[in-house]
């Protein structure tokens, strides 16, 4: 199961992730960003603290969200302080590609 | 490549973790692995529950489970997403051994062919489908020994982690 919260809004927007993002829930994300008027954001923040689970296939969720961003200008951001899921991020790179915006 | 080269080119890569077998040297009984459940994979929807039902199911059994759980269920999550993302489906049988725990993943798929089994198990980023291809190189990071077995007829994961005696 997955919930995303909005805590923030346009033009600075942060989206907070309960539960698990995977390949089952990550269709879900997708909708939800499809749905965001993308034009009056600014920058948009994945908020991962209540997030229980993630594997590779929800990184790339996230990484679809981050090219979406950056198409459009928006700047991304990845908050977390679980160090499981920090470790997952590192390992498959989208921590270092953020930094390069 | 021969499939000796490619065993043997394997077990460099991966420092002896990562072992190639021939399919038809798979049997039930050859790992100490003690069945304890069985779950099928069929859609996607099993990922997320075979991850909840393990889970369950290790907490009541496994003392230090809460220690040792997130890469354990990282790596079943990869691998059954793997069953679902590239075949029509296989089955998970999950087990224990005298110093851990073990898992087989067995599917019905095509296998993997011979030459691309290095790059699969090592490429980061290399999937055959629209993925992250990360699912082998988090296995291996996190798995103390994987075995496969893979041909025409499907192929065949065996993941065993080492635990703690006072672990288990």
């Amino acid at each position: 199961m997955l919930s995303v919260n909005m805590l923030g809004e346009a033009p600075n927007v942060v989206l907070s992730l309960v539960g698990e993002l995977d390949m089952v829930t990550g269709d879900k994300l997708v909708e939800i960003i499809n749905a965001l008027d993308l034009e009056g954001i600014r920058s948009l923040t994945f908020s991962l603290g209540e997030l229980d689970f993630i594997d590779s296939t929800g990184v790339g969720f996230l990484l679809g969200c981050y090219k979406r961003c950056k198409a459009q200008d928006i700047w991304f951001h990845i908050e977390n302080d679980n160090p499981d899921i920090e470790e997952i991020l590192q390992l498959i790179g989208i921590r270092e590609l953020i930094k390069s915006q | 490549m021969t499939f000796e080269q490619c065993r043997a080119q394997i077990e460099t890569l991966s420092g002896g973790r990562v072992a190639l077998r021939k399919y038809e040297e798979y049997q039930l009984d050859n790992d100490s692995c003690e069945i304890v459940r069985e779950f099928a994979i069929a859609s996607k929807q099993d990922i997320s529950h075979i991850r909840s039902e393990v889970d369950q199911l290790f907490e009541k059994v496994i003392p230090c489970w809460r220690h040792v759980r997130w890469p354990i269920l990282l790596t079943l999550s990869e691998a059954v997403t793997n069953v679902v993302k590239h075949t029509p489906g296989g089955r998970l049988l999950v087990g224990r051994h005298p110093n851990g725990l073990c898992f087989h993943i067995i599917d019905n798929g095509h296998g993997i062919d011979l030459e691309r089994i290095p790059l699969t198990l090592f490429g980061k980023g290399y999937s055959t489908s629209a993925s992250m291809g990360m699912g082998f190189p988090i296995m291996i990071k996190y798995v103390d020994k994987i075995t496969l077995y893979t041909s025409e007829r499907g192929t065949i994961l065996i993941l065993r982690f080492e635990l703690d005696s006072e672990c288990m």
